[in-house]
């Protein structure tokens, strides 16, 4: 697939696309949106590795590095869904901050929910951007870009 | 003396030790509408009832026996004599004065009738009071009840009066409830009892029960009274309760319905264009369109789930408001709205501006006048747009000459999910539902007319100008 043009525009010295690759821990409990934040990034030409975690239980454990077949190398990025079964993001966030090795994260929370309530209490956790994925257009093309665009201009831990 | 008496602001009448008056001055004779020379010289006993005469007679020795002793203000209340017959209630001090014609007695004469209507006044006033009612004197005794006091607690008038105002508390608040009457008494004021605690009052047979107090500082002759409203709450708490309930679950249901619907929904949604991008050309056109009809229908359920949101929300009455121009809003409205071409939307604005919350309002007539336009059948249509100052009230009305609606389908269309028309499938049929319960959220009424087999359609929206705060829970 032709990557798209946005992705090929010249950003100061390099080619974004020549930037090295994030690594991205997509937490949520629906295995097809799991899939869609995948193939929605692929689409749009971003082929960063990804990683899936189900709930927030099994993404600290992948962020602790002890699941042996899903590591994930930084710098990554966290994008995470709220409403989950066993640990839910809020309750993964709190975990998350009082680690001393991970409080450092930076995570974007990916979901469906609107409720204001959620969005005070991610923030109130320090997550780096709250996402409803209903306003990222069309199979999350604005994910994609959004995330490319974010690489031009951050350094991650 | 004569001159001291006659500006005096009472009746007075001095006699001499035997009764009989030798000066009286003009406020006596106002008094009982006598000449003073009718008077003079006649038993002061004959200007009171006959059956008090001789109560007086002896109020009278009993005052100038106590000689030396000035019997200042012997109070005693009785009823005055008017020369028709008719009696008026006064209230009599007796005074021994010694001059050198010998001892007299002043006695001053007070017409006490407008203080005994007010007493009368206050009496009925406190007898029908909807609430409980009991009256304090400063050491803490019930001077007073009514019989909502008395049914409130069980206890009979008799029981009551003249004991403890502690007696209609548990035992355990008692002490603490003392020292709260006293902290009261330094420092009286008109308040409610207990703002920021719960107030337990105990009936005769053991039971308590919530209440509030309203708390009213009399000054009364004999020291501070204290007049004490008291309204049994169990309901209303009761009722509260519910409502917060209430109001939780909603909260949990708008909850469930924008993560628990959404997300799946939003699933089945990808993997239909999975789907359909993995089958590419293989698909066929019965396939293809069988795809096209389920994502109509996903779409559909995504409107139907926003709307059901819209619509538990939509009974919480907003309290962010601004003011308000209908002129502006509607040619807002208006100007968005797709509308066929031949359509003529005539807007009429009478109303002045107001402080109101505008989102709602603007929910409401969008959806009356969309809906004009949506179920009309003709390519052209004419809707006239009201707006109306009645009263607290601005009423709006939004009349359409569209196909009318069918009396027996008037009450359906403000029930959820009642579509009319077959073939409008576009939004989830909630409009209506929606605008009512906006409408009512706020304190006002909306209703429809449609004459019987004519066209037409008007809906007539009642929205409070004045700002309305909602019971709260």
């Amino acid at each position: 697939m032709e990557p798209a043009p946005w992705l090929t525009r010249r950003t100061g010295a390099r080619l974004v696309a020549d930037a090295p690759k994030w690594s991205l821990l997509v937490v949520d409990d629906d295995d097809v949106a799991a899939e869609a934040v995948m193939r929605g990034l692929r689409k749009h030409g971003l082929d960063w590795p990804i990683v899936i975690a189900q709930d927030g239980r099994d993404a600290l454990q992948v962020l602790r590095g002890e699941i042996a077949d899903r590591r994930i190398a930084k710098p990554y990025l966290v994008l995470l869904d709220l409403n989950m079964p066993r640990m839910n993001g809020i309750e993964f966030l709190r975990e998350l901050r009082s680690d001393p090795a991970l409080r450092g994260t930076v995570v974007f929370v990916l979901t469906t929910s609107g409720s204001e309530a959620d969005r005070r209490l991610a923030y109130s956790e320090f997550v780096a951007g709250y996402m409803i994925k209903s306003g990222l257009g069309p199979q999350l093309s604005g994910l994609a870009k959004f995330l490319v665009e974010y690489q031009t201009s951050v350094l991650l831990p | 003396m004569a001159q001291v008496v006659e500006c005096a602001p009472n009746g007075v009448a001095v006699t001499a030790a035997d009764g009989n008056i030798i000066l009286l001055n003009a406020e006596l004779e106002r008094m009982f509408g006598h000449n003073r020379d009718e008077l003079i010289g006649k038993p002061i006993e004959q200007l009171i009832p006959e059956r008090y005469r001789a109560g007086h007679l002896a109020l009278r020795e009993a005052a100038t026996n106590e000689s030396g002793v000035r019997a200042m203000g012997t109070g005693c209340e009785l009823f005055g004599l008017l020369d028709n017959g008719v009696e008026f209630p006064i209230e009599i001090g007796i005074n021994v004065i010694h001059t050198s014609e010998g001892m007299m007695l002043v006695e001053t004469v007070i017409d006490i009738s407008v203080r005994r209507r007010l007493e009368r006044m206050f009496q009925r006033i406190v007898e029908a009071a909807p609430c409980a009612m009991i009256m304090v004197d400063a050491a803490g005794r019930i001077a007073l009840v009514n019989p909502q006091a008395e049914s409130m607690f069980g206890y009979a008038r008799a029981e009551l009066v003249g004991n403890s105002l502690e007696m209609l508390l548990p035992d355990r608040l008692r002490a603490a409830h003392a020292a709260h009457r006293l902290d009261f008494a330094r420092n009286p004021a008109i308040r409610q009892m207990g703002v920021d605690r719960e107030l337990t009052a105990r009936r005769k047979d053991g039971s308590e029960f919530p209440v509030e107090i309203g708390l009213n500082p009399v000054a009364a002759d004999d020291g501070s009274l204290v007049l004490a409203a008291i309204t049994d709450i169990t309901r209303r708490n009761a009722m509260q309760l519910e409502l917060r309930q209430a109001n939780a679950n909603l909260e949990e249901f708008s909850y469930a319905a924008s993560h628990d619907l959404k997300s799946p929904l939003r699933g089945i949604a990808d993997l239909i264009t999975w789907i359909t991008e993995d089958l590419g050309d293989k698909a066929g056109p019965e396939v293809e369109r069988n795809l096209g009809r389920v994502s109509d229908r996903i779409q559909r359920l995504g409107r139907v789930i926003d709307d059901l949101l819209a619509y538990a929300h939509s009974g919480k009455a907003s309290d962010d408001v601004e003011l308000v121009d209908l002129e502006q809003l509607i040619g807002g409205i208006i100007e968005i709205l797709p509308r066929p071409e031949g359509f003529r939307i005539e807007v009429q604005v009478e109303a002045k501006p107001f402080v109101t919350p505008r989102v709602p309002l603007e929910t409401v007539l969008r959806n009356l006048i969309g809906n004009a336009i949506k179920h009309h059948d003709l390519a052209a249509g004419h809707i006239t747009v009201r707006a109306r100052d009645r009263g607290g009230y601005c009423e709006i009305t939004v009349a359409d000459d569209g196909p009318g609606i069918p009396a027996a389908a008037q009450e359906r269309v403000f029930r959820m999910f009642q579509t009319l028309a077959a073939g409008v499938r576009d939004r989830s049929g909630i409009g209506l539902a929606l605008s009512k319960r906006l409408v009512e959220a706020h304190g006002g009424k909306i209703a429809l007319e449609s004459a019987h087999g004519a066209r037409g359609t008007t809906f007539r929206v009642r929205w409070p100008r004045m700002q309305w705060s909602p019971p709260r829970g």
